[in-house]
């Protein structure tokens, strides 16, 4: 545990579009991987994550482009 | 520290019949770990920064306050340097009253000493005087009688 682990504050949203996308298709690939949800539905779950993280850091799209 | 609500997921996931309900949680879990996972540089660049900023605000605070004091010690050296001063203006000024004052004697002892040696020499030149007349007056008749007589 580092230094900083006990006075870690939660990430200031948003958070970067890019970030997100790269987390949510990771996401896809390992509930698809460990057998949790065949691909259409990993996808859809992907969405509904995305939701959450939408609602409740928001999303920079910003971020894309930089 | 969940990133995301996992319950609400949770119960998305459940809603959109997109797994049943003994899995939906862990994979809420899971998103909510890999979201974890993949912010975690983030939010300790937001924890650095704010450590930062509140470092640098205790800085400046203590910065203020060193000032302060050192104002406050600045003030308090001027004082008592102004009062040790005053002071010794005031005991300048005594000692200048004091050898005035025994000057001022030392000049009446003098005036006193020499009013005394011209009484005793007007005196003297007196009694030296009437001695001198009644000798020149015994002189003048002893030789009125040897001349007359």
């Amino acid at each position: 545990m580092s230094l900083l682990e006990p006075m870690m504050r939660r990430v200031d949203g948003p958070l970067p579009e890019s970030l997100v996308e790269e987390t949510l298709a990771r996401f896809k690939r390992e509930v698809i991987a460990r057998g949790w949800l065949d691909e259409d539905k990993a996808e859809q779950a992907v969405e509904v994550v995305r939701e959450q993280v939408e609602e409740t850091y928001g999303i920079d799209r910003r971020s894309q482009d930089a | 520290m969940a990133l995301i609500d996992v319950l609400k997921t949770r119960n998305s996931l459940i809603a959109r019949h997109l797994c049943p309900e003994s899995m939906a949680e862990s994979v809420a879990v899971f998103a909510d770990e890999l979201l974890e996972e993949a912010t975690e540089p983030l939010a300790r660049k937001d924890t650095l920064e704010a450590l930062i900023e509140q470092w640098r605000m205790e800085r400046a605070e203590i910065a203020a306050q060193q000032a302060q004091f050192m104002a406050e010690i600045r003030k308090e050296i001027n004082d008592f340097r102004e009062e040790n001063n005053l002071r010794e203006r005031e005991r300048d000024e005594r000692e200048r009253e004091r050898d005035e004052r025994e000057r001022e004697r030392d000049e009446r002892e003098r005036q006193r000493v020499r009013d005394e040696e011209a009484r005793d020499a007007r005196l003297r030149n007196w009694v030296v005087g009437v001695v001198g007349s009644g000798f020149a007056a015994v002189t003048l008749v002893s030789g009125l009688l040897v001349a007359f007589g």
